[in-house]
């Protein structure tokens, strides 16, 4: 009888050590940092900008440095702008990852911003935004045994794409060409775009000197993309009286249409 | 000897299962909340107010398991109970499996339930070690309890003033014939002798412990039951029978 208790305490006693062992083995790798999840902070996030789509990549490694092989593990990200508007949604089912091993992967995801502008959402062409990352990464561990989810947040900063654009000055010649002859006007103008457009093409732009709405004026220079852009075109104008004079801005920055138009003093001409 | 030994076994587990249910896990929890203020579980909260009320039902349960003897069904009964209660601990101190952490923009949610469940089916194994000892013991326990119950009427006939055994007659005896005392010497002279003297008085005490009525005839001590004389076979007077 002793015997038989003997053999069942002992019996006991391996399971629950067998059981105590699963159980540290499942939960030791998680706060001793074998088992990571690397999410992308927002200064990894690398944007890039073609043809109206705006292209977003984002690194993400998982470190299984556990006893055990991780599997159905599965990334889902949305990414949606300060206003909620939603760019992208998407789930990556990675799978499974032996234990030991690592695995690196980017998000990797891009949204039609031109189509966004004509839709009406202006917001992120001509103002600062904030992106808003929510990455969830969910596994089982530990022959499914043990789930895990890990949510992560992140705002990142964006830049207007136009973030601002004016004339400096509209300058008359001080010599006054003999009359009937054009005047010379010098138009300076300025335009800042993000960073973000530096790798494109520079822009055509069109300064236009209207009477009323008359253009009596046109000139055309190339603006660079990416930095905060300052030149001066030289129009020339043909003098003629018109109650008010203004300068038109006409540029095309990677598929946004600018058209401003600001007034202009009153040509320094004597007519006739 | 015995009741002492019970006694010591039932402070010392009270003791042992204070020390392991109560302090040492208020203890960690006090570590783990000073060290990981991010860490929540289900039970996070309130969670010493469960565990000395959980470790000192376990302590109350093992402390009264261990103050019975084995193969009681009281001890069986507490035994279960505390099992019980541990593994309702177990679930509170563990948050039933579910763990939330939170730190800056990470949210961490780690769901070992599953593994709580086999724990507390490992646990929940030691039942059959109490029943195990119950049922083995329970045979034991009983016979020993039908033992003394045997013993106790036995011990009470033994208490008992022993009656003197009769002696067996080898012949013929005339003591089965007569109610009056005689003596056959071993000659001719026939006669009857004169009745003995009678006994000295005895004290008082004496006579109150040892219920016994004297033979009017020989003198001789009989049992209050007895209806004759064993030694010679005179009847007692009716009204001496108990």
């Amino acid at each position: 009888m002793a015997a038989r208790t003997r053999l069942l305490q002992m019996a006991i006693a391996a399971v629950n050590i067998a059981i105590v062992a699963l159980a540290f083995t499942s939960i030791w790798p998680f706060p001793h940092g074998d088992f990571k999840v690397d999410l992308p902070s927002a200064s990894e996030v690398t944007w890039s900008y073609s043809d109206g789509i705006v292209h977003v990549t984002a690194p993400y490694s998982i470190d299984n440095g556990g006893f055990y092989d991780v599997s159905d593990l599965t990334l889902h990200y949305a990414v949606t702008n300060y206003s909620g508007y939603q760019l992208a949604d998407q789930t990556i089912p990675i799978g499974d990852i032996p234990a030991g091993q690592i695995t690196s992967s980017s998000i990797d995801f891009r949204f039609d911003l031109l189509r966004m502008f004509n839709d009406g959402a202006l917001g992120m062409v001509f103002s600062d935004d904030l992106i808003k990352f929510a990455v969830d990464v969910s596994c089982q561990y530990t022959m499914k045994l043990v789930t895990f989810e890990a949510s992560y947040q992140v705002s990142v900063p964006w830049d207007a794409l136009i973030q601002g654009w004016g004339i400096t000055s509209i300058h008359y010649p001080s010599t006054l060409p003999s009359p009937g002859n054009p005047i010379a006007v010098d138009v300076t103008y300025w335009l800042k775009t993000a960073d973000i457009l530096s790798g494109l093409p520079p822009a055509q732009v069109t300064v236009d000197f209207l009477g009323d709405s008359t253009v009596i004026g046109h000139a055309q220079g190339t603006v660079q993309l990416g930095t905060n852009y300052s030149d001066t075109v030289t129009l020339s104008v043909t003098p003629a009286y018109y109650p008010s004079y203004f300068v038109r801005l006409v540029v095309n920055i990677a598929g946004f249409p600018l058209n401003e138009t600001y007034p202009a003093p009153p040509l320094p001409v004597v007519f006739p | 000897m015995r009741q002492r030994s019970r006694l010591s076994d039932a402070t010392w587990t009270a003791f042992t299962e204070a020390l392991r249910f109560v302090v040492v896990p208020i203890v960690l929890v006090n570590l783990v909340t000073n060290n990981y203020p991010q860490l929540t579980t289900a039970f996070m909260p309130d969670i010493k107010t469960y565990i000395i009320f959980f470790g000192g039902m376990i302590t109350a349960a093992s402390t009264l398991e261990a103050s019975n003897k084995p193969g009681t069904w009281k001890r069986l009964l507490f035994g279960l109970t505390a099992l019980a209660f541990v593994c309702m601990w177990l679930f509170v101190i563990f948050g039933g499996g579910v763990a939330h952490f939170t730190y800056g923009p990470y949210f961490v949610r780690f769901d070992m339930s599953k593994i709580v469940y086999i724990m507390l089916f490992g646990i929940s194994l030691k039942g059959l070690l109490v029943i195990s000892t119950f049922s083995s013991n329970k045979h034991y326990f009983e016979e020993q309890e039908r033992k003394r119950k045997e013993e106790r009427p036995a011990r009470r006939v033994a208490a008992r003033p022993k009656p003197i055994p009769r002696g067996k007659p080898s012949g013929p005896a005339f003591s089965s014939m007569s109610k009056m005392a005689f003596e056959v010497s071993h000659d001719d002279t026939v006669g009857y002798a004169p009745p003995p003297p009678p006994p000295p008085p005895e004290s008082r005490s004496v006579q109150r412990t040892l219920a016994y009525k004297q033979c009017p005839i020989c003198g001789a001590k009989a049992s209050l039951k007895e209806t004759t004389c064993k030694r010679c076979g005179a009847w007692f007077s009716e009204d001496s029978f108990s």
